[in-house]
């Protein structure tokens, strides 16, 4: 296989950032490549497993200082019943989406 | 380059619980995630499905707000917070109280099918702004210290009220014009607690212009059209057809005040519900 060949097979490790604009041009020519298609995109080269939250991760406010997060830190704050959480929009941009169920209300949190 | 919208939505329609992921690529400057349950995409910033089962399908948003940690835990002391990441998050730069692109960001109000956009340049000093969208009197608060974007709406009870805003350790303190009830702009629970009907929180997103302009083709703009923004002639403006927005939560009644005798710290009614 050519250099050229290997480059242009691997474009997407050397440029990961064009992955964000192919969408883009798939719309503006739906007639050619049609909508994205999910789970089975092969541009999708991110996609991650939805991200539940987990017990584990869920801290006492006291915790949460210790472990680093400022009180500066912008957060989605929910509250549903008596159940109230704090979401710190840094931890949801990870994913950029994380599950979570409050109160036996199933909600999505996104960034 | 994402539109900073932060949105929480109910992630169930009718018995169809979803579960969502990120499908790894920025459609319209939102986030495209997918349903593992049907294999729907749908746009982050909108809530409508874009393929799929779902296709057309919009979530409902669950209104949230957005402010500072020590804001929120001094509002609720008890909450719970969601673990840090040890993962890099070069994302997840938080730009709704940066200076340098306050006046590009606008906040999105929903009720029911209306929904408005409101430039946070066009805010006023105080950070509060009034308006009326459809029958709802609302008032929107664009608080700079502590930080808090959130809308309510001005309805107590049968009472329509005017609101005036004034920042307290930890929260923004928000008076009744010309009468004596206060709220917490955080949490929205009357100070001193249980003294008056919450203000019912109404479901609300940041986002910036560009993603806007391409998510809510349209939507109504609080004061008028934009000007033009620095290079952007060619840009769709907000003449351009409506496009769909996602419900949000119908209004309930106001809840009742409960009897003076139950103990604080207590309240039952939730955001989500209001």
């Amino acid at each position: 296989m050519s250099i050229a060949a290997c480059v242009a097979s691997c474009w997407f490790l050397l440029a990961p950032s064009t992955a964000f604009a192919l969408p883009r041009l798939m719309q503006s020519a739906p007639e050619q490549y049609g909508p994205p298609a999910p789970n089975t995109n092969r541009l999708a080269l991110r996609e991650r497993s939805p991200q539940h939250v987990d017990l584990r991760e869920i801290l006492s406010p006291e915790s949460a200082l210790e472990a680093g997060i400022g009180t500066d830190e912008t957060v989605l704050g929910v509250r549903i019943g008596d159940a109230v959480r704090a979401y710190p929009i840094a931890r949801i941009a990870v994913d950029e989406v994380m599950n979570d169920t409050i109160d036996n209300v199933a909600i999505a949190i996104t960034w | 380059m994402k539109c900073q919208s932060a949105v929480v939505y109910e992630r169930k329609i009718g018995e169809q619980l979803f579960s969502f992921g990120n499908l790894g690529f920025v459609v319209d400057r939102a986030m495209a995630m997918y349903d593992a349950e049907t294999g729907s995409s749908w746009n982050q910033a909108t809530g409508i499905a874009m393929t799929g089962t779902h296709a057309g399908t919009q979530l409902v948003v669950v209104p949230a707000s957005t402010t500072s940690l020590g804001a929120w835990l001094a509002s609720y002391p008890n909450s719970g917070v969601i673990a840090p990441s040890s993962e890099l998050t070069w994302r997840q730069k938080v730009r709704i109280w940066d200076p340098a692109v306050a006046d590009s960001l606008l906040l999105v109000v929903q009720i029911g099918p209306l929904s408005r956009a409101y430039p946070l340049s066009r805010f006023p000093e105080s950070g509060l702004l009034h308006d009326t969208l459809g029958d709802e009197p609302i008032a929107l608060l664009f608080g700079r210290r502590p930080k808090v974007l959130a809308a309510y709406s001005r309805r107590v009870g049968a009472e329509v009220i005017e609101l005036d805003a004034r920042p307290v350790t930890e929260d923004i303190e928000l008076l009744e014009r010309g009468g004596r009830r206060r709220w917490s702009a955080v949490s929205g629970r009357s100070r001193p607690l249980r003294s008056a009907r919450p203000l019912r929180k109404l479901a609300c997103l940041p986002i910036d212009r560009a993603g806007l302009e391409l998510n809510y083709r349209g939507i109504d703009l609080f004061g008028g059209p934009l000007p033009p923004a620095p290079g952007d002639g060619e840009r769709a403006t907000a003449t351009t057809p409506a496009a769909p927005v996602p419900p949000a939560a119908p209004l309930p009644p106001d809840p009742a005040p409960p009897p003076p005798s139950a103990p604080q710290g207590g309240e039952s009614d939730d955001d989500r519900s209001r």
